[in-house]
């Protein structure tokens, strides 16, 4: 193998290292060596556009000009011979987004990192969970994300769905792992804002108290910048605090998460509207550089139906479940009809039965299986005697004077699959009928409410209602106005606005410190490689997801009591220990390539390592079979697969799962470890007919030598050979 | 389905003038994406994810709506937002 490193990953790493060993301590002259490390970072990952290199030889170049530093300057002339000299390999990297030398390869996550939105390193933390270090895996989490509380009781978990160990049995319970071990580390006093860095004195506004708004506040605060979030609203939170019912997400673990983003100096304006109380011009007068709209999509979608403006029964779920989460306490009416099959409309639902309705119909056009919202949800509504009429619609809002009366509704039927390949509603002739409610609640759908977005006359909108941005860097068509979460991508997930919210701080700060934007969204990238918990084979496969424990269905219907409990600390800490590490062990399958293919020993059966078409695995398997020829564990790429002696014993594992252990022999003459007994077994069966002379002695291969030497060599070969 | 290749992006196809190929997507199922959208939400850098495999994490929640942009989490590309025409399920 050549022993030339690649000159991008080489200048990665000096220039790092001369950052963070201290070596630049002329603080613009840092600042610059940061913006080129940053952008040469870019390259490394495959994310750098045609600007970078004249970027980076430019900021090189102040580097030597403008930093009356001598170390500075040595680093910028240093940089710019690298640039020169080098110019083709960092064009081909920017080119090609490929490293020959396979130094800038791209470390690749765990798919559960890669999954998450927010890039958040699972297995890292997960490691940490099950080692009882929740106020470390805290710490880590919120290096991606500054609402691990929140998200371990909302998060849609898209990392569950690309677990591995899915596809051996049940995924991970990567949520409530994170949700517990916020709660602990709340509990214990341990979850701290990591250090900001010093005051820089410039000003960033940010439009909206939600996720995405206060993700990029904490990221900016956490970089200097003197942050104001503005919000309509009287308090922060945006739709996790008045979307979102408190049954599902407790508003102190709201205020707690938020409070530690005010900690670190953001400023918050509750009750003022953009564009009523406040503009985007008064802002800039007040000294504000940057801005990010971050307002959420919090205005609903009408169902358009003859009565739906006519009488004030009928409210549409945001508005409802605003005017709950505020505080309101009344029932809608005894009897309510929520009209639509998404999250929201479970949201609504679950909200009228606490509140005391007698009746709670939620009302779907199409079937239970064809439902938006989330399984989990709809069973849970069930449990609370919500009642569902599928394959209806509603048809006319019916009452007298102001008072609503009646709901009339008309049957579906699905029909054929029309040419986009979907089954849609038909109504059934003559098959309408009156369903008796006091209320409505229409949750179809929300959007954008663009009021108070109105002077920003060139702000370009999507076909779909949001504002269109560069998602790679969250740039509005408005120079030093960026925008985030449900705003650009319509009603989404918190996980998800919070990613955009920190992909927004991220590039505000480039903004703000004239560096070119990336050309790509960031792709999660490992920081860490933690330690391997050890767990032996027939333990991991035997341990299996615990449920959640309920809160009783009774007080679930009379109280906004938190309905998921969450899990015993034992459940957690053994939760943690079905973690298959993904983020060491790539599944490139080539362990079991040389086990099966090479030495014809098949002792590992590992199924998982197929994307698209999983066979069974069985980590015990291995022990019946594997003779610990060591050959997986040298020819793995990454250090998964490890064989080590420990005492008297050889021990095979798979990222800590313990796969096989042998106990070894000696050497007869010299007493150093030898392998195994089954390894000497199977090399005896292979060359026995190769050596007619093999002896049952028990030797190293320096005393075998030596002893042949001082015997007659006809006495043949030792036994063992190693 | 007939595509038409798109002349500026090589390996890129065009639906455009052919019957969009929208359906209804699933939590958890597996999907390729095998072609680029017309769409204005398709951006340039997603070019390079036509003919990668991944899981529908979040599809639209609220509406059923074909023409929602629903999230798929790409084997080693990351999680992203794509229009539904640009997608197929390969398995469910």
């Amino acid at each position: 193998m050549s022993d030339r490193i690649c000159p991008v990953a080489d200048t990665v790493k000096r220039l790092s290292d001369a950052i963070v060993e201290g070596h630049l301590k002329h603080a613009r002259g840092r600042q610059l060596a940061e913006d080129i490390l940053k952008l040469t970072q870019d390259i490394t990952s495959g994310r750098g556009g045609p600007e970078h290199l004249p970027a980076m030889g430019s900021l090189a170049q102040r580097l030597v000009t403008e930093v009356p530093d001598k170390a500075c300057q040595e680093t910028g002339r240093w940089l710019q011979s690298v640039f020169s000299e080098q110019r083709e390999v960092f064009l081909s990297h920017l080119e090609t987004r490929t490293c020959p030398d396979a130094d800038c390869v791209r470390l690749a996550p765990a798919p559960c990192q890669m999954s998450c939105p927010a890039g958040i390193d699972v297995p890292s933390y997960v490691t940490l969970v099950g080692e009882g270090r929740d106020e470390d895996a805290i710490e880590l989490i919120r290096e991606d994300n500054p609402f691990p509380w929140v998200c371990g009781l909302v998060c849609t978990n898209p990392c569950e769905f690309m677990c591995v160990r899915g596809r051996i049995d049940t995924p991970v319970s990567i949520k409530y792992l994170k949700g517990f071990a916020a709660e602990r580390a709340m509990s214990d006093r341990l979850y701290r804002n990591p250090e900001k860095s010093p005051d820089n004195g410039r000003k960033v506004a940010i439009v909206g108290a939600g996720p995405a708004g206060l993700t990029a506040a904490y990221y900016l605060a956490l970089k200097g910048y003197r942050v104001t979030v503005i919000d309509a609203l009287p308090m922060a939170g945006g739709m996790m605090m008045v979307g979102i019912p408190r049954y599902r997400l407790p508003r102190e673990v709201i205020d707690q998460e938020v409070s530690m983003i005010e900690d670190l100096g953001v400023e918050f304006r509750f009750n003022t509207r953009m564009g009523k109380d406040v503009t985007f011009d008064q802002l800039r007068e007040e000294g504000f550089e940057a801005f990010l709209i971050a307002v959420g999509a919090h205005a609903s979608l009408t169902i358009g139906i003859p009565g739906e403006n006519r009488y004030p029964q009928v409210m549409d779920a945001i508005a409802f479940l605003r005017r709950v989460a505020l505080g309101d306490r009344h029932m809608p009416g005894k009897r309510v009809a929520i009209i639509g099959g998404g999250n929201v409309a479970m949201d609504a639902a679950r909200t009228c039965v606490r509140l005391g309705c007698h009746e709670v119909s939620v009302i779907y056009r199409r079937t239970r299986s064809e439902m938006p919202a989330n399984e989990e949800e709809v069973h849970q509504a069930e449990e609370e005697g919500i009642r569902f009429s599928f394959l209806t619609i509603p048809v006319e809002i019916l009452g007298t004077d102001d008072t609503l009366a009646s709901l009339r509704c008309m049957r579906t039927e699905l029909g054929p699959p029309d040419d986009s390949g979907r089954r849609r509603p038909v109504p059934v002739e003559g098959s309408d009928y009156l369903l008796h409610v006091d209320a409505i609640i229409p949750a179809i759908g929300q959007t954008v409410d663009p009021s108070g977005l109105t002077d920003l006359e060139t702000l370009k909108w999507s076909r779909r209602h949001t504002v269109g941005v560069n998602i790679a860097s969250m740039e509005t068509s408005i120079d030093g106005i960026f925008a985030a979460g449900d705003a650009v991508s319509g009603p989404a997930t918190v996980v998800e606005a919070i990613g955009g919210g920190k992909r927004a701080a991220g590039a505000i700060d480039r903004y703000l410190c004239g560096i070119p934007q990336p050309k790509m969204p960031p792709v999660p990238v490992r920081r860490r490689r933690m330690p391997f918990t050890q767990v032996p084979a027939s333990t991991k496969m035997s341990l299996q997801r615990p449920n959640m424990p309920m809160l009783n269905d009774e007080r679930r219907r009379v109280t906004f009591q938190q309905v998921e409990l969450g899990y015993p600390e034992n459940a957690v800490r053994e939760e943690a220990r079905r973690c298959l590490r993904c983020d060491i062990c790539i599944r490139c399958g080539r362990c079991v390539d040389i086990c099966r293919n090479k030495m014809g020993i098949d002792a590992l059966q590992m199924g998982y390592l197929n994307f698209d078409h999983p066979d069974p695995t069985d980590f015990r398997i291995t022990a019946e079979r594997c003779i610990l020829c060591g050959a997986c564990a040298a020819n793995c790429p990454t250090g998964a697969m490890r064989m080590e002696d420990s005492g008297d014993e050889r021990v095979l594992s798979l990222c800590g799962t313990i796969l096989n252990r042998l106990k070894v022999e000696r050497c007869e003459m010299c007493g150093r470890v030898i392998g195994p007994e089954r390894y000497h077994d199977f090399i005896r069966k292979r060359i026995k007919g190769i050596n007619q002379h093999l002896t049952d002695r028990v030797l190293c291969l320096e005393c075998a030598r030596r002893s042949g030497i001082e015997t007659d060599t006809e006495k043949g070969p030792p036994r063992v050979l190693v | 389905m007939k595509l038409i290749p798109k002349k500026d992006r090589p390996g890129c196809w065009s639906n455009k003038g052919i019957s969009e190929g929208v359906m209804t997507f699933r939590k958890g199922q597996k999907v390729e994406v095998y072609r680029c959208s017309e769409d204005e939400s398709w951006q340039d850098y997603m070019d390079r994810y036509v003919g990668l495999h991944g899981v529908v994490t979040d599809p639209d929640t609220v509406k059923n709506d074909p023409d929602a942009l629903i999230e798929v989490t790409l084997d080693k590309e990351g999680t992203h937002r794509f229009p539904q025409d640009c997608l197929r399920v390969l398995t469910d």
